[in-house]
């Protein structure tokens, strides 16, 4: 079998595309599953306010969606852009793009979906308090699309990048590797990040006086949370902007190629569990605001000790690029 | 392009350093957020206690941290010793 | 579906005055193909706002599998809506492609303009 790169191009195009919208449009609807199932148990809770709540529901899907339209909008480029020196690493960027893109419109998408379901949940149990509800709802799914915004400005990078003055042997290997350390690092973090708003949410409705102090807890929260997927941007952009002597052997690709893949799989893990650490904390502290501060450091404590694994990958993913 | 032995060997043992630190790190990552949920949750419901609490996550979280550091050795052999 | 209504009237009437008014400054510029996107991508983002309601009131009391399944299809449907400034703009000159990408998420940015607008208009009054 023999392969041609006129042939492989197009294909990594649609593959690319597909990746990118099919993997948005499943996390988007993932999420508003979730978003609906507990709609509905609002509604039957509080059966008068069924308006508010759908209108809950239009807001928060309108941002929860936009994970999956930047999914659309790498595929749109993917398949229409030309491409004019068209080598293997051409191939590499457009499967790169893809599933840096499509793999990171998956957690957010999940993550929204889920903060505005329990704000349908607590607009349920508060409804004169609507607006602070809403207030964190949108601002809790939008710092959730953040790590999407990664995944989209990586793909876009790629994307324009002119790559023709590098080598293609090892070249080929660090983009696949920025791709996937991007789109798997995302993961984690929007899930864990939906999951904060979404205890935030829930908190408002609960304690509308502790309000203020439930946001401020959010935002430290996520922040931690966003850290590993800053992790898997940071590794990306090194994979894509470091300049590589060029080699026939296969070791040196595959090192670049799995520092990728350690540090977007590595960043999983940690964001989802910051994302229960700083959920459980935002709902108790939103119960009990006394003793925030303990709560505060506990939990910025077990978050750190969640975050050693992945800056034990992100050694891991600095040695395969710089030391071997 | 020539491929030869000792380099197709080089390369799989760094593509497994790579996979063994990645996966390696979800599980001890997931399971010590768990533990310091459950914690904060403790001390939300029993402020008094918040001391010992946190010892009690921190020994927890060191034991399920082990096999996050299982997979950073293994990972580590592969890279410098294989 | 009067609440539905209502907000899709209040946030797509705001993003299209916000896109006339900034595509106007743009156009005054001499920026033509900005100016042209950006009203483009807008019209299509308030399109896509006004059918996302549409299956709303047909998820609820349905299964989180069937939601799912009437979820991905009306995705997939606006997919090919929102599929159409995109590559109009990267096949023709005279729409700039960031515009019309800015112009795709302005209803989102109006939803989140206005609450925190609010947010801090009510942090404020709390000083005084």
């Amino acid at each position: 079998m023999e392969f041609y790169l006129q042939d492989w191009v197009p294909m990594a195009s649609y593959i690319g595309a597909g990746l990118a919208m099919g993997f948005g449009a499943i996390g988007s609807a993932v999420g508003e599953g979730y978003t609906a199932s507990e709609a509905t148990v609002a509604i039957s809770r509080n059966p008068k306010i069924s308006d508010d709540i759908l209108k809950m529901m239009l807001m928060g899907q309108a941002v929860a969606e936009s994970a999956s339209i930047f999914g659309l909008v790498i595929a749109m480029m993917l398949l229409f852009s030309k491409f004019p020196h068209q080598t293997w690493i051409t191939v590499s960027v457009l499967l790169a793009s893809g599933i840096s893109m499509g793999l990171g419109a998956i957690g957010s998408g999940i993550g929204s979906g889920i903060t505005a379901g329990s704000a349908c949940k607590g607009l349920a149990r508060q409804p004169g308090f609507k607006d602070s509800i809403q207030m964190n709802m949108l601002v809790g799914s939008s710092v959730a699309q953040t790590p999407a915004i990664f995944s989209l400005v990586t793909s876009l990078i790629l994307i324009f990048s002119d790559f023709s003055s590098h080598p293609v042997s090892p070249t080929w290997a660090a983009i696949l590797g920025a791709g996937f350390a991007a789109g798997f690092g995302a993961v984690g973090s929007g899930l864990g990040d939906g999951l904060v708003a979404g205890a935030a949410c829930e908190g408002a409705a609960r304690q509308p006086l502790a309000a203020k102090t439930t946001l401020s807890t959010m935002f430290l929260g996520m922040a931690v949370t966003e850290t590993t997927a800053i992790y898997g941007l940071l590794v990306s952009f090194i994979l894509i902007f470091r300049e590589v002597p060029a080699t026939d052997a296969l070791a040196p690709a595959m090192a670049l190629l799995a520092a990728g893949l350690c540090m977007g799989i590595g960043a999983i893990g940690p964001g989802i569990g910051e994302g229960f650490t700083a959920r459980s904390a935002v709902t108790w502290i939103a119960r009990n605001e006394n003793h925030t501060a303990d709560i505060t450091r506990v939990m910025l404590v077990g978050q750190a000790v969640s975050e050693s694994t992945g800056i034990y990958s992100l050694v891991i993913a600095l040695v395969l690029i710089f030391v071997v | 392009m020539a491929i030869e032995g000792a380099d197709i060997v080089k390369a799989a043992a760094f593509l497994g350093a790579g996979i063994c630190m990645g996966l390696g790190a979800i599980g001890p990552g997931v399971g010590e957020g768990m533990a310091a949920a459950k914690a904060c949750e403790a001390i939300g419901k029993n402020a008094k206690e918040a001391g010992l609490l946190t010892r009690t996550m921190l020994v927890g979280q060191a034991v399920s941290e082990s096999t996050g550091i299982y997979s950073l050795v293994i990972a580590l052999l592969l890279l410098f010793v294989v | 579906m009067e609440g539905i209504r209502q907000t899709q009237k209040k946030y797509g009437s705001a993003a299209l005055s916000f896109a006339i008014i900034t595509g106007f400054i743009f156009y005054l510029v001499g920026l033509v193909p900005i100016c042209k996107g950006l009203i483009l991508g807008t019209l299509f983002s308030i399109l896509n706002f006004v059918l996302m309601g549409e299956t709303l009131p047909m998820r609820i009391d349905r299964s989180k599998r069937s939601v799912f399944v009437i979820a991905l299809g009306s995705i997939f449907f606006r997919y090919l809506l929102m599929a159409i400034p995109i590559v109009m703009a990267i096949r023709y000159e005279q729409y700039d492609l960031f515009a019309v990408i800015i112009g795709i998420f302005m209803v989102q940015l109006m939803l989140l303009a206005d609450h925190l607008l609010k947010f801090f208009k009510d942090r404020i009054k709390y000083k005084n």
